[in-house]
């Protein structure tokens, strides 16, 4: 059965109430005029002094009046394409769609044949790219393995050649800074036939990360201006920790991210107006008896509900996290973490579900959880599609042939509606027990460990025409010369 | 009856930095020694260490407390410089983030955790060039130097700070940690380091493997 990416009008869990909306979006607007967001960027503080931005020009520090974000956070398009590498790919993103993707960034993996947790590899980030191009429930893909034997300088960039090579779905991506994003839209130009191309059907969209709490950085505003140039979608990615970096109560970390959001987006507005930007978060929280950050809480799925709720009051797509634990292991600790974290943005309405395929707290990637992930949107998709209640499906005329007592099965009406009914698992086991054991007694992440070796074993992606390949690798080899320079010298 | 001493400690326990400075300053007018106030603020965030050891505090109680003791203890300082070498101590140890990266939660957490466990640490703070961390090691010739990256682009400026240590002939007279997210032993190892930890509780135990007496 082919996973319907639907969702119902109704969006079903509301953490904040109509009231409470309002007031965590005056709560921020609040923070945007009187304490202000650092912006270390100065040709932007001027764009935003020109529309009426206060800006302490010794601190960098930009002071938003209610009323202008009100008139640029209306610019940011409500809907747009996200580009793969064949229109086939491509997908819109939009109210009453939920797209899921792995998340970007994992430095380690869970070796498939050891089980042992190493630095992953170029190969691990190659079969990375292609697992996520065989899984069905994932719509695009994130940048999820970082290949741990390319020089910490051009890793990103390696990374962005791997993932076009080896995945045709769109590609969500990090950039270390906008030199090394431009090397990035330099693959991406090349893959896409060209700038206007990439522009019409972005091929990558750009994660772009504020230094909570309310630090936009030279880094990432360089990289807004980036996107803007090229029409790529920006993703603002606020991931305050709670506790540390926003408050520690829920309400105030929502504050924070809120106000980050909407900085973001008025910056990306005010430079290039109708350029794309999604309503990005990672709403983190500490372990406040080790000071660790922890990317699979309740508290993170319950807020990144919230978020949810957040963005689109502001007119805005949303993307966060979803599928996430902390845990080390593929156990029960993985999947009850991650269920919450996954069904609370998904009943919310969230447009875009980041976040599959990592354990431990997103350091690493399993091929195996990644399956098992898999399995678990499916099932995410079949609850946000509820129940269909038309005449067919009330099927009262069935209902009444039938009679009492007797039996649907043999029934064309069954037959014709069986499989969109009703979810069948790829990996959950529902055998009866002596039929388990002859198979040989698997758990769920033994029977994901048999199906991503075959996916990995038979999966083929299209390979990109060799004088593209031969292209983009001296674009990489091009970054390998000159980004160690960049950062002082290698 | 509650002696001044008894008060500066128990401000630091309590994580009252307004406290910690009214009695430091009250103890500097009744003439007693700062070496023996400062005793009496290390051991207030050894105990609040300890208590968080067994889960009885939590990382907020040990930020309140170490601010607490860095009140009191940088009233004191002008007057203890020349006198360093009388303070029991575990260890010195510089630490900052490296130059690039202004990310500071994870290092302040470490810093906070090395003082609780008696180590005498100067934080450098963020975005530390090279240069600073040289002169430091130069000028304070601390034990250990720890330095954090939480971004992989920030990662090769701890690898320049090695070679600037080799370079001027002060690798061999300090230990050097590093950490932060994307830090792996294996990148440790390649640049030199002596040792590496994946969170506080573990730096603080090889800061004391490394260095501690």
């Amino acid at each position: 059965m082919v996973a319907s990416v639907g969702t119902r009008d109704e969006n079903v869990y509301k953490v904040l109430n109509d009231d409470e909306v309002v007031r965590i979006h005056n709560a921020a607007l609040q923070v945007m005029d009187r304490v202000g967001i650092v912006v270390q960027h100065e040709a932007t503080l001027k764009a935003l002094e020109g529309v009426g931005v206060e800006v302490d020009w010794a601190k960098k520090l930009a002071r938003f009046p209610p009323y202008v974000v009100k008139e640029f956070v209306r610019k940011a398009p409500p809907h747009f394409v996200q580009g793969g590498r064949t229109t086939k790919q491509d997908f819109t993103v939009e109210n009453g769609r939920v797209y899921a993707r792995s998340l970007s960034g994992c430095s380690h993996v869970l070796d498939l044949e050891s089980g042992k947790c190493r630095v992953a590899t170029k190969k691990d980030s190659a079969d990375g790219a292609r697992m996520i191009d065989a899984l069905e429930n994932l719509k695009f893909a994130g940048g999820w393995i970082y290949p741990g034997d390319e020089p910490p300088s051009t890793r990103d960039v390696c990374l962005a050649q791997i993932m076009l090579e080896n995945t045709e779905k769109h590609i969500a991506i990090q950039a270390y800074e906008d030199s090394h994003l431009k090397y990035m839209i330099e693959m991406a130009k090349l893959v896409a036939g060209g700038e206007e191309e990439l522009k019409r059907r972005p091929l990558l969209s750009i994660v772009l990360a504020p230094t909570s709490p309310l630090v936009l950085s030279k880094v990432m505003v360089e990289q807004i201006v980036s996107c803007g140039k090229y029409r790529l979608p920006g993703l603002v990615c606020s991931t305050p920790i709670c506790g540390a970096a926003a408050p520690v109560t829920l309400a105030g970390e929502l504050v924070v991210v809120h106000s980050e959001n909407l900085a973001g987006t008025v910056i990306s507005q005010v430079l290039y107006p109708g350029t794309p930007v999604v309503y990005g978060v990672r709403a983190n929280t500490m372990d406040m008896t080790t000071g660790n950050a922890l990317w699979g809480s309740v508290e993170f799925g319950i807020s990144c509900a919230a978020a949810v709720q957040m963005g689109h009051y502001c007119g805005l797509p949303v993307d966060t996290y979803g599928v996430g634990s902390d845990s080390k292991a593929l156990d029960e600790q993985a999947a009850v973490e991650k269920v919450f974290m996954m069904m609370l943005p998904a009943m919310a309405g969230v447009n875009l579900l980041t976040g599959a395929g990592y354990i431990e707290t997103i350091r690493t990637a399993s091929f195996e959880q990644i399956v098992i992930d898999n399995e678990m949107l499916g099932m995410m998709y079949r609850t946000l599609r509820g129940i269909r209640v038309e005449d067919e499906t009330l099927a009262v005329d069935l209902i009444s042939r039938v009679g009492p007592g007797a039996s649907f099965l043999g029934e064309k009406h069954t037959r014709k509606h069986m499989l969109n009914e009703h979810y069948m698992p790829r990996v959950f086991d529902r055998n009866v027990r002596a039929r388990w054991e002859e198979l040989g007694s698997k758990d769920a992440a033994q029977n994901a460990r048999v199906q991503a070796k075959r996916i990995l074993r038979e999966h083929v992606v299209p390979e990109l025409d060799k004088d593209v390949r031969k292209r983009l690798t001296s674009i990489l080899d091009e970054a390998r010369k000159e980004l160690p320079k960049e950062s002082g010298g290698e | 009856m509650s002696t001044t001493l008894d008060r500066i400690h128990q401000a630091v326990i309590d994580g009252d930095r307004d406290l910690a400075s009214e009695f430091v300053t009250k103890g500097l007018a009744e003439k007693i020694d700062p070496l023996t106030m400062l005793d009496s603020l290390n051991r207030g965030i050894r105990v609040v260490g300890d208590r968080f050891g067994k889960g009885e505090l939590f990382i907020p109680d040990m930020v309140a407390s170490a601010d607490a003791m860095k009140a009191g203890a940088g009233i004191l300082e002008p007057m203890i410089l020349k006198r360093k070498g009388e303070i029991k101590t575990e260890g010195e140890v510089a630490i900052g983030t490296v130059e690039g990266d202004i990310h500071d939660i994870g290092k302040n957490i470490v810093a906070i955790m090395l003082s609780a466990a008696g180590f005498q640490v100067s934080d450098l703070g963020v975005d530390v060039s090279t240069e600073t961390f040289i002169e430091a090691v130069r000028k304070n010739q601390p034990n250990l130097v720890g330095m954090s990256a939480l971004l992989p682009s920030s990662m090769p400026s701890q690898d320049r700070v090695m070679k600037a240590l080799n370079a001027t002939g002060l690798r061999n007279k300090v230990k050097v940690m590093v950490g932060g997210a994307p830090v792996t032993e294996e990148w440790a190892a390649s640049i030199g380091a002596d040792g590496y930890a994946p969170d506080a509780t573990l730096a603080v135990r090889k800061a004391h493997e490394l260095v501690g007496k």
